[in-house]
């Protein structure tokens, strides 16, 4: 993708250029075919119901509530963390430029994550129950609405983004400002609806809403960084070094905090060895997908993130790579909290799980080819809402310029 | 709260017609002044019986050495002439008597017409020892209705709740199907309708099951919660979540519930434990009572006799 200084799209378009193939063309062909195959995935789904999913009455949650909350650290994360460097601490003249594009990701995520979540349900189409007949009791009502109002404040953002006015940027200003405090809740939220499960001993407590937060913080960086060192528009010298650099260190270290925090949490489930609680842990450690934590997330969404950051020569490039792999290895995370807990049923309830066998009473998860088709299909959406938005709306990051005053 | 389901705003066919009409209206404003415009969500008390009407069923004089099931049916009758409010429904399981027939379990299935994967009568079974010193014990579980249930409490739309009398209930038009209440239940007595048919694979010519009587029992309506529901493609329950109800559709009719009437060791006892005369009361009153996971708090009204 194009990252050279902007120039008006009419001007460099030409009756040849139409007709030559470019990278960018490439991408969309990419984002449609990605919805196409994908969309055999949306069919069966919308003709079959869950049937086609490996999900159960034991294993009721999978890949697209796991991919929901992977996309909700990233959409809110990259915001919250975009928001805090430069509303709050006011950092340098480069970083704010990317406010166009990083608003335009978010609302590309957005739309990944809702399709997810959306489909995810029984009945996909009573999703407004929980707006006109809200619990407020339960909080995933109350993740619900603030998704909802989160999404309304983006929304306003790109929309002033595209319309600026003195007086929308003013308003923008404060969305930022307001976006700070719903995007942390809509995060602590998230996790809260897991620590709030009596029924699942591993996610019971106030751990998992931190550890979202957190979560949040570190691929909200990740993403930031990514975008900044590949979308950036201004001249790439000094400036823009130094801040990759910066991003690079402040995603390192938001790592490492991360990684201690989880290790500390396992620790305290792991020692006493409480089979409803331990089980699951050793499952993600050695269970039969070991190789999703150890692979990908310590492997490639650690150890090689850290050595690339870690490494003197570290140009942008490099960081980007880091930041990169992180992003895309992160889903082993929300896979782990997500599914180990619900399969350790086989062992605490054994008894159960042998006296009935039949569709939707196994023990076990796997997401199936449909489930992935489905996720594929979200994923194509957003990339497309992201390519449009890109190269059509022409949401680019703006050369450099101060942060906004109050 | 007395309203009943009829006096709240009926949700109407939830469609995509529907929930495109909904949308237009609610999706922008909802965002903005969404908490004050929101309709506050009140559990319905009662869900309409559409085919069924509740009659208190005639006092019967019962005879000390009589079986069991005729003195429940006598308490049951008895407590049929109390306001709802006023009775508390609890289920009482020997499992000294309990042999593992799996009766309770069939008999549910064919009183509400469950496809497959939805249990609401489940026996866990489990094997002790080793040989030759081994014995299997059998633990049959409902749903617990407990009196803090943990399940009602997560749904984001009300869908789940308890009634007047204590039993936890399901609104199936209500029911988004987010599957949440299915992870917060602690006893896994809640489950997933995926829309699997018992007919699923079966041999079909002219889309017509072969064998004599094919098809009959998918075809036959439920009357869970007193609705005379065919199960039609992806309408509900199918997408729902399920749970045992305690038969209401036949307890509202003087009716014991169908693992009662069923179980062959008449280890399944039924009651009110609001009225002192029962058979339950007088059971949960001996020492070898127990519940499941009290640690909880939930207070579950499924007693155990061991």
């Amino acid at each position: 993708m194009s990252t050279e200084t902007i120039v008006p799209k009419a001007q460099t378009t030409s009756k040849t250029s139409k007709l030559r193939w470019t990278p960018d063309k490439a991408l969309w062909l990419l984002g449609f075919a990605g919805l196409l195959i994908g969309g055999i995935g949306l069919m069966q789904r919308l003709m079959d119901g869950l049937r086609p999913t490996d999900l159960s009455s034991f294993v009721p949650w999978g890949l697209w509530v796991a991919a929901y909350e992977y996309l909700v650290w990233l959409e809110v994360g990259s915001l919250f963390m975009f928001t805090v460097l430069v509303y709050v601490f006011k950092w340098n003249s480069v970083l704010p430029g990317m406010a166009r594009t990083l608003y335009l990701t978010a609302v590309a995520i957005l739309g990944m994550a809702l399709i997810l979540i959306g489909l995810d349900l029984g009945h996909p189409f009573r999703a407004w129950h929980v707006l006109v007949y809200p619990q407020w009791g339960s909080l995933m009502t109350w993740m619900i609405w603030l998704h909802v109002i989160y999404m309304v404040v983006l929304l306003t953002k790109l929309f002033i983004e595209l319309r600026p006015t003195p007086k929308l940027k003013r308003l923008g200003t404060w969305l930022s400002y307001i976006s700070l405090p719903l995007g942390i809740a809509l995060v602590v939220v998230a996790g809260s609806v897991f620590g709030v499960v009596i029924g699942r001993p591993t996610w019971q407590g106030s751990a998992l809403p931190l550890y979202f937060l957190l979560s949040a913080l570190v691929a909200g960086t990740a993403l930031l960084t990514f975008q900044f060192v590949v979308f950036y528009s201004g001249p790439r010298g000094e400036a823009y070094l130094a801040t990759a650099r910066r991003l690079g260190q402040l995603f390192l270290g938001l790592l490492i905090v991360g990684l201690i925090a989880s290790a500390l949490g396992g620790l305290v489930i792991l020692y006493p060895g409480v089979p409803a609680q331990a089980t699951a842990l050793q499952l993600t450690l050695f269970g039969p997908y070991w190789w999703v934590y150890w692979v990908f997330h310590i492997g490639l969404g650690v150890i090689v993130p850290t050595i690339l950051l870690l490494t003197r020569t570290h140009t942008a490039r490099r960081i980007a790579v880091a930041a990169g792999l992180f992003i895309i290895t992160f889903i082993a995370v929300p896979l782990n909290i997500i599914i180990p807990p619900q399969l350790v049923v086989e062992v605490v309830e054994k008894g159960l799980v042998i006296a009935y066998q039949g569709p939707g009473l196994h023990a076990s998860y796997f997401p199936t080819l449909s489930e992935w088709l489905v996720t594929l299909f979200a994923l194509s959406f957003g990339f497309l809402v992201f390519l449009y938005g890109y190269n059509v709306l022409w949401l680019r990051p703006r050369a450099a310029e101060p942060a906004e005053e109050n | 709260m007395t309203k009943t389901i009829e006096q709240e705003k009926a949700i109407p066919d939830t469609g995509r017609r529907n929930f495109l009409r909904s949308m237009v209206g609610v999706a922008g404003v909802a965002a903005v002044t969404a908490v004050p415009i929101a309709k506050k969500s009140t559990p319905p008390q009662s869900i309409p019986l559409t085919t069924i009407q509740p009659r208190s069923a005639p006092a019967l004089e019962v005879d000390p050495d009589t079986d069991v099931l005729i003195r429940m049916q006598a308490d049951l009758a008895r407590a049929l002439q109390k306001p709802m409010n006023e009775r508390r429904w609890i289920m009482v399981i020997d499992l000294r008597k309990c042999v593992g027939c799996h009766a309770c379990t069939i008999a549910c299935v064919a009183e509400n017409k469950l496809p497959p994967g939805v249990v609401y009568r489940q026996v866990v079974e489990q094997e002790i020892g080793t040989y030759p010193n081994v014995t299997r014990r059998f633990m049959p579980r409902p749903c617990l209705h407990c009196d803090e249930p943990p399940c009602t409490a997560v749904c984001p739309v009300n869908a789940t709740y308890k009634r007047a009398d204590g039993i936890v209930v399901m609104d199936y038009d209500r029911c988004i199907g987010c599957r949440y209440c299915i992870n917060a239940c602690p006893y896994n007595s809640r489950y997933y309708d995926f829309g699997f048919s018992q007919y699923d694979e079966t041999p079909t010519e002219n889309e017509v099951v072969l064998g004599e009587g094919g098809n009959v029992l998918e075809m036959l309506p439920s009357f869970e919660y007193g609705q005379a529901r065919t199960r039609k493609r992806e309408e509900s329950p199918i997408g729902n979540v399920r749970k045992c109800h305690f038969c209401i559709h036949r307890i509202d009719v003087g009716e014991l519930p169908a693992c009662t009437t069923t179980c062959i060791g008449r280890a399944t006892y039924f009651g009110d434990a609001n009225d002192p005369e029962s058979l339950v009361s007088e059971l949960i009153a001996s020492p070898n009572v127990m519940r499941l996971r009290e640690e909880l708090g939930t207070q579950p009204k499924v007693y155990y006799l061991t």
